[in-house]
């Protein structure tokens, strides 16, 4: 999707239909540059292009309700439109939205060919085939949005970005119309008539447990967010400490810092090896049982082989060719009824033959097979231990030092205010984090618990269902329910690991280009974005560090989605190409970043569409793309105010003067003039 | 395995390479179903009521069933 061009008639502040804006589709020269003062109207233009393809607003868009331009509805006009053209699979469109008296607005999508205009069908549907609306926001971003990526609950804001841009929405829709269609088979088991006293009690415990479930499951999702919260406060009462005025209470904190991370890898390693020593006994456990068995059955069959109780040395096949030949190997006759056709014929029933060799070949292997696995299992759990002791010794002397470390802290906290004050508020939060953590281990247990009644109860049930055809319907119809909510879940973890790792991957490139400080980014479990440094140990983000490190974010996931447009999308929502409108991007930035950001937005992007303010643009930004401006266009406001020592906000673009407040005017509005 | 062994399989890979498509279970074809379902209700061509797509996802699940019975 590439945009062409924009029509505001009436919209907001924007009088008439004179504000057009022909945006640049140029490869090369890909940005289009919107310059205005604050409260001229860029952010207007965000919301213009958003509201005409989704009837969406940005959340921090003033007075949401009043679109019409107060001038126009001054002079009795009451409506406003905002008109889009736009390029995609080589056709041309012309989206239009326009509302009437503030009643339900009208969207129109024309296919223009030859100055022809065809309705196209659906046209909201169509628009979420290019673009689909919840993708929309982080292509049409407002620099306030990329501050509140890192709100609290960043983790959770930055799983959102990441699902919306895989195009999670009909996924995740369907596991929770798949959940309600089950409440409803549950509800309908309820009501089934004539059923035992027994059948009737199950299902009242089945639906029970449901209700049960879904109310530990709202419950956890709270406790995360309070998690994630408690969290991001500590990290913040521990980057003061590191900061702190006071030396030693900043070094011990460090030290601590470096503990903590070494206890933890300590901890994570003593974790994996009590998964391998529960993988290697679920591996090779069952052999403890069976060593007896293999050594004493490999003992039976060679005791019994030299007793000649098995299958001797002999071949059947050997044995009744003598019969047949009426000759022994010796040379003597053999003759029925006489003493040597008998023993010869004794020896068929221990002869050996192909079926029984093979038999005991395959026992012998398995006994043999069986006791060296035993010495493997051995060995394996041996070194297992070993280590594992090596590891609660290390952890034991972490933690001994980490309680030293923290008792000269809370010495140094008994004598320096600020210190104490920090010391306070990491104890609190960490005191708030282990409730929290309590409550979410127990909410799991139980949820586990829960689980596993509902389980047994839907097997009992399952039981009656046996008999009771109406019974074993529903039933059947939940487990195929739930298996495919178990399915999807499965395939959408596997989609949100994956692409963490791609996006994370692409980040890391931006800031490892254009970053001034050797850090990278690292990803949590909880999807919380990071920097950390060589060593490891998370850095205290500056203001600008964290725009950045959401800038590049917000780039690495339009790249990803240009990158996912050929997709098949019949199970996550395709890709798409579309343009990165973005509105104040700079505002935290110093210099040095400015330029970054200026240098890696335009190659992340097809096309590139920035609305600045001239504190953004002047020096550093403009110097950075100048060369890539295909279109450039000056928001000027027009005021029927006196200036009355007011400014004029003069703006000098390649070396002409544009004057962006013009006092005395005859009307209130704002107009656009073209500079390239 | 042999040289010759990995020879023959890679050229009945050359011959029928439809054989390294990933074929989707059954479920993982009802699951697309109910996906095209959601996309038809969620991104506009009837947005009229979530009750409305749930019976739809219902029904459908009940036709799979049906099916897989018979």
């Amino acid at each position: 999707m590439l945009l062409q061009k924009l029509k505001l008639v009436n919209f907001r502040q924007f009088y008439s239909d004179a504000t057009v804006i022909e945006f640049s589709t140029d490869i090369d020269k890909n940005i289009t540059l919107i310059h205005g003062e604050n409260g001229i109207g860029k952010t207007t233009i965000l919301n213009a292009i958003l509201w005409c393809l989704y009837e969406k607003l940005t959340h921090d868009f003033e007075r949401p309700d009043e679109l019409i331009c107060l001038q126009s509805l001054k002079e009795g006009n009451k409506s406003c439109r905002v008109e889009l053209n736009f390029e995609y699979e080589g056709k041309e469109y012309l989206a239009q939205r326009s509302l009437q008296n503030s009643s339900q607005s009208l969207f129109k999508l024309f296919e223009v060919s030859n100055s022809n205009y065809s309705d196209v069908p659906n046209p909201k549907a169509f628009i979420n085939s290019i673009l689909p609306d919840d993708m929309a926001e982080y292509f049409f971003f407002h620099g306030e949005g990329i501050s509140n990526i890192n709100a609290k609950k960043s983790g959770e804001k930055f799983k959102r970005a990441i699902r919306d841009i895989l195009g999670f929405r009909l996924a995740e829709t369907a596991v929770e119309d798949l959940k309600e269609v089950n409440r409803k088979w549950t509800k309908e088991l309820a009501n089934l008539q004539n059923l035992s006293k027994e059948e009737s009690q199950l299902i009242g415990k089945k639906k029970n447990i449901e209700e049960k479930i879904t109310i530990l499951k709202v419950k956890q999702v709270h406790l995360s967010d309070d998690k994630e919260i408690n969290q991001n406060d500590l990290n913040k009462v521990l980057d003061d400490l590191r900061n702190c005025s006071n030396i030693d209470a900043k070094t011990l904190q460090k030290e601590i810092d470096i503990l903590t991370s070494r206890g933890n890898r300590v901890e994570s390693i003593i974790n994996q090896l009590n998964v391998d020593k529960q993988g290697l006994i679920k591996k090779y456990g069952w052999i403890i049982f069976g060593q007896k068995l293999a050594h004493e059955g490999l003992g039976f069959i060679d005791e019994q082989s030299l007793k000649a109780k098995l299958p001797a040395p002999y071949d059947e096949t050997l044995v009744k060719d003598l019969i047949e030949d009426g000759k022994c190997i010796c040379g003597r006759e053999l003759n029925p009824g006489t003493d040597e056709y008998s023993k010869v014929i004794s020896l068929v029933e221990k002869a050996d033959n192909a079926v029984i060799r093979s038999k005991l070949m395959k026992s012998r292997s398995a006994g043999t097979n069986m006791k060296g696995r035993f010495s493997d299992f051995l060995s394996g759990l041996e070194k297992i231990e070993k280590n594992l002791t090596k590891q609660d010794t290390d952890k034991r002397d972490i933690s001994h030092e980490l309680v030293e470390k923290q008792e000269t802290l809370d010495s140094i906290a008994g004598e320096v205010d600020e210190v104490k004050k920090l010391e306070q508020s990491k104890y609190n939060c960490m005191s708030a984090l282990s409730v929290i953590n309590q409550k979410i281990g127990s909410n799991k247990t139980s949820l586990g618990i829960l689980n596993s009644e509902l389980q047994t109860t839907d097997l009992k049930l399952k039981k009656f269902g046996a008999e009771d055809i109406r019974i074993s319907r529903l039933t059947d119809h939940q487990s195929y329910a739930q298996e495919l909510i178990e399915l999807c879940g499965v395939k959408l973890d596997q989609y949100e690991k994956d692409s963490k790792l791609t996006i994370a991957k692409k980040v890391n490139e931006t800031l490892q280009e254009f970053s001034r400080k050797d850090f990278k980014v690292k990803v949590g479990d909880d999807f919380s974005f990071y920097l950390v440094r060589e060593d490891g140990h998370r850095v205290a983000k500056s203001k600008g560090e964290n725009l950045l490190l959401n800038l590049s974010f917000v780039s690495a996931l339009i790249e990803f989605a240009q990158m996912r447009s050929g997709a098949s999308g019949d199970f996550l929502v395709s890709g798409t190409t579309a343009p990165f409108v973005i509105d104040a991007p700079f505002g935290e930035l110093d210099n040095t970043y400015k330029r970054a950001t200026a240098e890696f937005l335009p190659k992340r992007s097809r096309q590139l569409i920035f609305l600045l303010s001239s504190s953004h643009w002047m020096g550093t930004v403009d110097e950075t793309i100048n060369k890539k401006i295909g279109s450039e266009y000056v928001l000027v406001s027009s005021k029927r105010s006196i200036q009355n020592g007011k400014p004029d906000d003069k703006l000098m673009v390649d070396g002409k003067e544009y004057i962006q407040s013009l006092y005395n005017q005859e009307k209130d509005a704002t107009f656009i003039e073209k500079v390239r | 395995m042999s040289i010759e062994d990995i020879m023959s399989e890679l050229k009945d890979i050359q011959e029928h390479p439809e054989v390294l498509l990933e074929v989707d279970s059954e479920m993982e074809s009802v699951l697309k179903e109910i996906i095209k379902v959601e996309r038809r209700y969620l991104y506009g061509l009837d947005s009229t009521s979530v009750p409305k797509r749930r019976n739809a996802i219902q029904e459908l699940l009940i036709e799979k069933l049906k099916n897989r019975g018979s």
